[in-house]
């Protein structure tokens, strides 16, 4: 168990770092918040799978995974938004 | 050398910089967006120090509620191309044009005095006593007659009920005091400087549900673990503002009379608990009797929220808000 | 815990906590702009909450002192109120000052 968790928590730090060279190497914005919201989602997403794992009770899962889909929301319609202005902006 | 010790230093070495580069950019909104990630690394700093209370409120007033104010005002401060048919520079955005530029020994000046004041705290900090751990253990001891679980609660609302009664009277003079300066009476003909379109009205409306229970649930939650009014209240602000910036129902919809009570409310219960201890026999003033104190600590819990509610997000509905012609 | 581990982190977080207020108190007394200065004093506001958490901090080998905690929390909140109030008095300025554009920097500004 600990062992998966551990892999898992070290996947979503890879995609975390891959997310935050997207952001310093990327040359315009666009490329820039697509390479965050999709590759720091994904890194949130395998911790929390990490902690699901190892957590102790079906709540605390549950509250994990909330969690994530709420940061899974905000962070995709805060990508919305930033799009379409940059977009209007021409 | 151990890892969480790297970590503090890391943690520390960001804090550091981040400060420092807020302080010295050139660019203001640089320095906005900037403010806001300080914010961040400090409720990083208090997680670390074991005080998830304030990591829990520092990351929703310092990283949220004053980003909003510092953008708002940094907005209205902008040279207004397109409205006033010339370029402001940044020169004549400048607040204080009249006063000279720092010189070398007004510099030199300010550092000598920075340098001798944290001189001065460092000595103070090793001057502390060495022994004793405060006042941890009258709290725990305290913490059975208290009413609630969770010691810093039992802190606020009860063994230092004064403290937070005045707080939220600082609340109340703030709010009225930006009326004031902005020449209102209150909030109702305020409106978002933009027009706000469909998708963040959807937006907000289906997260307008969750936003309320986590509310009740931080409410809740005071009584025995981290959480209470402060969060409470500091959330339901963000669902206030963000339900005005979207075009719905939101306190600027109140009538004047209603805001007004929203507004002290929680200064009022306490003073209502204050009064009625004060004229209760056998009891000392600000004293809670055991079998009542959790459901006083409650009442007040739920009204100090509506209050901390009501008053950040009217600081920012003021802040950003334009009247229309 | 380990109480040496605790007073390590200890003097590193108050070491921090001061080098915050001596560069809010710099940035105060050298920045020109109202916006810095109204950020400045934020910054050693966290400076000062960062020094009291870390003092409850100290010595503590299962729970730190809650009442520190309690202040900076109501401190907080008395903090934003603040800046709130200082951000409107600004904006008031700054309106102030394009008022008194039309005259060259003002006779209207220097009374005012």
């Amino acid at each position: 168990m600990e062992i998966l968790s551990g892999t898992l928590c070290l996947l979503g730090a890879f995609f975390f770092m891959a997310g935050t060279v997207g952001l310093i190497r990327f040359p315009d914005s666009l490329s820039r918040i697509h390479a965050l919201t999709k590759a720091d989602n994904l890194g949130l997403g395998f911790i929390v799978l990490a902690l699901v794992v190892t957590s102790q009770s079906l709540t605390v899962a549950f509250k994990l995974i909330l969690i994530w889909l709420l940061a899974l929301v905000a962070s995709s319609s805060i990508c919305f938004f930033l799009a379409r202005k940059l977009i209007h902006r021409g | 050398m151990n890892l969480t010790l790297l970590f503090d230093v890391f943690l520390i070495a960001a804090l550091l910089l981040v400060s420092w580069r807020l302080l010295g950019a050139s660019d203001l909104f640089q320095a906005t967006v900037l403010f806001i990630s300080f914010g961040l690394f400090l409720s990083l700093a208090w997680i670390r120090l074991q005080a998830p209370d304030i990591a829990l409120a520092e990351a929703a007033v310092g990283a949220g509620l004053a980003g909003v104010l510092l953008l708002g005002t940094f907005k209205g401060l902008e040279p207004e191309e397109d409205r006033e048919g010339e370029n402001l520079s940044s020169e004549a955005c400048r607040l204080d044009p009249i006063s000279p530029c720092p010189g070398r020994a007004h510099l030199l000046l300010a550092f000598t005095f920075v340098g001798s004041m944290t001189a001065l705290l460092l000595l103070a900090v090793l001057d502390l006593p060495a022994e004793g751990d405060g006042l941890t253990l009258l709290v725990f001891q305290s913490l059975d007659r208290s009413g609630v679980e969770h010691p810093v609660t039992a802190v606020l609302l009860n063994f230092r009920f004064y403290d937070t009664w005045l707080e939220l009277g600082v609340l109340v003079a703030a709010a009225l005091s930006i009326l004031c300066v902005r020449n209102r009476l209150d909030l109702r003909e305020l409106r978002p400087s933009k027009v706000p379109d469909v998708m963040l009205r959807r937006l907000v409306m289906g997260l307008t549900p969750i936003m309320i229970l986590v509310v009740v649930y931080l409410l809740w939650l005071g009584d025995h673990a981290p959480g209470g009014a402060f969060q409470a209240g500091v959330v339901l602000a963000a669902m206030l503002i963000l339900l005005w910036f979207s075009g719905h129902a939101s306190i600027t919809s109140l009538s004047r009379i209603l805001w007004l009570f929203c507004l002290i409310a929680g200064f009022a219960m306490m003073l209502l608990a204050a009064v009625i201890t004060a004229s209760w026999p056998e009891m000392r003033p600000l004293e809670f009797a055991e079998e009542w104190s959790g459901a006083i600590i409650l009442a007040i819990e739920v009204a100090a929220t509506l209050s901390i509610g009501v008053v950040l997000s009217s600081l920012a509905i003021l802040s950003l808000g334009a009247v229309e012609d | 815990m380990d109480l040496s581990m605790v007073m390590s982190t200890f003097f590193l977080y108050s070491l921090a906590a001061m080098l915050l207020v001596g560069m809010g108190i710099y940035g105060l007394l050298t920045r020109r702009h109202l916006l810095r200065k109204v950020m400045a004093l934020n910054v050693i506001a966290g400076g000062v909450f960062l020094l009291l958490i870390t003092t409850a901090y100290r010595n503590q080998e299962h729970f730190p002192d809650p009442v520190p905690q309690a202040m900076v929390l109501t401190g907080i909140v008395v903090a934003i109120s603040a800046t709130g109030f200082a951000l409107a008095l600004v904006r008031r300025i700054h309106q102030r000052m394009k008022d008194a554009k039309t005259d060259p920097f003002g006779e209207k500004w220097d009374r005012s």
